[in-house]
């Protein structure tokens, strides 16, 4: 293991490389994520972007390595940075074996949309936290256990949080729920959270307070996050690098101000002119992307957004001829995209 | 509210109240009430976008489904503006009376993927209003539901397909012609766009404004999402634990609003642009129970601006700018952000 300490530069907790998930199903061979490289700094928020079936949560299950069957990582590294300082990878891990277990949970914390539906119904909420920190060695006894879950419950803003042990998930709101969830993926203080669309459940007023709380506790514990979600408010406020996927992969990468400021990809431009925007003019018709996700089976290896994109240039686009290479277009910013070219940057 | 003598009213809800018992035991013994509509009033003019927005449970979709008397609302009245200009309180009618008016009103649901019926196919669903409303069949009906179909951007070979064979927005689209099927003038969207995604939500958006000018509907646009409600409606009405706390044009309500829980609202807005920062306000605390409701203004355990006053008096909803109304004790004195302020570069 000792040689792969070169391949994450000093300040990457995670390199996902050439990852390919894949699902075989009666129908033919789904490709959830299909080709897919990014890294995790440490220290900051990275969001990822995307439509439903764009990969984004298998991505996370695969680092997890809870991809259920029929899926299965067919090709492909993720490089991690123990707290230990040695560097693993996971997809030669067993999912269920000992060197696995002790960083799902322990290193690598997760946290999921739907807080009711994640939790256990038929434990409290202070056994699903002391269970956790016993397993992984965080606490010696069930005391001790206990006053830190009280001190985490508390971190997260929860009143009243010996009460909050004591209680079922039935018996707290959808937002107490989710801090909740999120104070037991972070009582084990992990190095990498992965939050999956961790808001999208909740109100506007409790989804502010959730994205400030992340906000405190990633500068507090000085943790990585990657961020999913679909919302590109959140991703705004909260991100400092973005990663934007579509159909199994990643059409742009870069800085939140690149990607907000200046969208490189078809895909990307029309996302972000889509939205209404607030203080917009009403009735001045909002860019739709005509068409739907296509689903992704047995697709040809081509350019995914080719079937809904009005900016393909005929002779430039082959979209039909392998996929677009992610090009770096100014430092840090990739693109995947055939209107662009390593020499010459964008042709109109 | 005054202005019900205005000619272009076409629905005016006045104290509109609904009830839940709170019932529990072997007996069913009726121990409380959920106060899910707590005398709420307003009216929506003709060719008019109203939309409806709140926290979960404050009651939003109970009012979208009490308006069609889906649901029996406790008391009130509902007057509506029929086609040949006589105002109808649905209250009075009975249920065979109700049936009348029923095709002018209609209702788009939240998902797409629960509310059409999977073992019919598109044509079945989208004649089935047709059918038991206007008696009609043959080659008329098919080229009805065809039109319909067209209407909404999707295509007359799709007929004859099932349910499970669409993607969400393309289930939406069927929903929308379901409910356009019988001519209606007044439509209750219940969060169209929240389960569709941020790309489908623009197509969706733009076909209702579509077909509003097309067919001069008038909706009810229920939703949680301020950046949608803005880019839709004429007017807006906030809702809180069952009362409407405020309710003005638009733009005024998102510039210069009056009630300190709609300032909250719109502060906790994301907004896609990194360079600007929000000044968030944070609410303590949770929003209050329908069940247990607080003294005086219902929400004055999380305002911060509180007074004495708010602990014991429950303010009412009145007018206090032309057209906009508010239902605070210390309207005119608070001067709350709106959104330019907020989202300062």
């Amino acid at each position: 293991m000792q040689q792969k300490n070169g391949i994450l530069k000093e300040d990457v907790v995670l390199r996902v490389n050439g990852l390919k998930t894949y699902f075989k199903l009666d129908e033919g061979i789904l490709k959830a994520v299909d080709g897919v490289d990014f890294e995790v700094r440490k220290n900051t928020i990275m969001g990822v972007i995307g439509e439903s079936g764009c990969g984004k949560s298998v991505t996370s299950h695969s680092i997890m390595r809870t991809v259920q069957p029929p899926g299965r990582i067919v090709e492909g590294n993720i490089y991690y940075r123990k707290l230990s300082g040695e560097v693993v990878d996971l997809t030669t891990l067993k999912p269920n074996g000992a060197q696995m277990r002790s960083i799902r949970g322990r290193e690598i914390s997760m946290v999921f949309q739907e807080p009711m539906a994640s939790l256990s119904p038929v434990h409290t909420i202070g056994k699903q936290m002391i269970q956790m920190l016993l397993i992984h060695n965080v606490c010696k006894t069930k005391k001790e256990a206990f006053e830190h879950g009280v001190e985490m419950l508390n971190k997260v803003g929860l009143s009243r949080p010996e009460q909050i042990m004591m209680s079922y998930p039935h018996q707290l709101s959808g937002g107490m729920c989710q801090r909740a969830m999120i104070a037991i993926a972070l009582c084990c203080s992990p190095q990498l959270l992965i939050a999956d669309e961790p808001t999208t459940a909740l109100d506007v007023t409790v989804q502010a307070n959730i994205i400030e709380l992340f906000k405190t506790l990633q500068s507090n514990m000085g943790m990585s996050i990657i961020y999913i979600t679909h919302d590109l408010g959140v991703i705004a406020e909260l991100a400092d690098e973005v990663v934007v996927m579509y159909l199994g992969r990643i059409v742009e990468k870069g800085s939140t101000l690149q990607i907000f400021k200046n969208p490189l990809h078809p895909y990307t431009r029309r996302l972000l002119r889509s939205m209404p925007m607030l203080g917009g003019v009403k009735r001045e018709r909002l860019e739709a992307i005509r068409g739907n996700v296509p689903m992704p089976l047995n697709t040809p290896p081509q350019c995914g957004f080719c079937s809904r994109c009005d900016d393909a240039i005929e002779g430039v686009c082959n979209c039909q001829n392998g996929y677009p290479e992610l090009l770096e277009i100014e430092p840090g910013h990739f693109v995947s995209c055939f209107r662009y070219s390593k020499e010459g940057g964008e042709t109109r | 509210m005054k202005n019900n003598n205005q000619k272009d009213v076409l629905i005016d809800v006045r104290n509109l109240k609904k009830y839940y018992p709170v019932r529990s035991g072997f007996f069913s013994k009726e121990h409380g009430t959920v106060y899910a509509l707590d005398d709420v009033s307003f009216f929506i003019r003709e060719n008019e976008t109203l939309g409806l927005v709140g926290e979960s449970g404050c009651g939003k979709s109970t009012l979208g489904k009490c308006l069609l008397r889906a649901i029996e609302p406790t008391s009130g009245s509902i007057n509506f503006k029929m086609p040949d200009g006589n105002m109808v309180d649905l209250m009075q009618l009975n249920k065979k009376e109700m049936r009348k008016v029923r095709p002018y009103m209609q209702m788009i649901f939240q998902d797409p993927y629960s509310s059409l019926d999977p073992r019919m196919t598109i044509m079945d669903i989208i004649s089935e209003p047709l059918i038991l409303n206007y008696n009609i069949s043959g080659s008329e009906l098919l080229d009805r539901v065809a039109g319909l179909i067209q209407d909404v951007g999707l295509e007359v070979k799709y007929l004859k397909r099932y349910p499970h064979a669409f993607s969400g927005g393309q289930r939406q689209r069927i929903g929308i012609a379901r409910a356009l099927a019988v001519n209606p003038r007044f439509i209750v969207a219940d969060e169209p766009v929240s389960a569709l995604d941020v790309s489908i939500q623009a197509q969706i958006l733009n076909l209702l404004n579509d077909l509003q000018e097309k067919y001069k509907l008038t909706y009810l646009f229920i939703t949680h999402n301020l950046s949608v409600v803005e880019y839709v409606s004429d007017r807006v009405a906030v809702m809180y634990v069952g009362k409407i706390v405020e309710l003005a044009n638009t733009r005024e309500l998102y510039d210069n609003p009056l009630h300190p829980y709609t300032e909250a609202l719109l502060s906790a807005i994301p907004v896609p642009d990194p360079t600007r920062k929000m000044k968030r306000i944070h609410l303590p605390g949770e929003v209050a129970s329908p069940v247990n409701l607080p003294s005086g203004c219902y929400f004055h355990p999380r305002c911060l601006y509180r007074r004495k006053e708010c602990e014991n008096e429950r303010p009412e909803l009145r007018e206090v700018y032309p057209g906009h109304f508010v239902a605070c004790h210390f309207a005119e004195q608070l001067s709350l952000r709106g959104v330019k302020d907020i989202t300062k570069n």
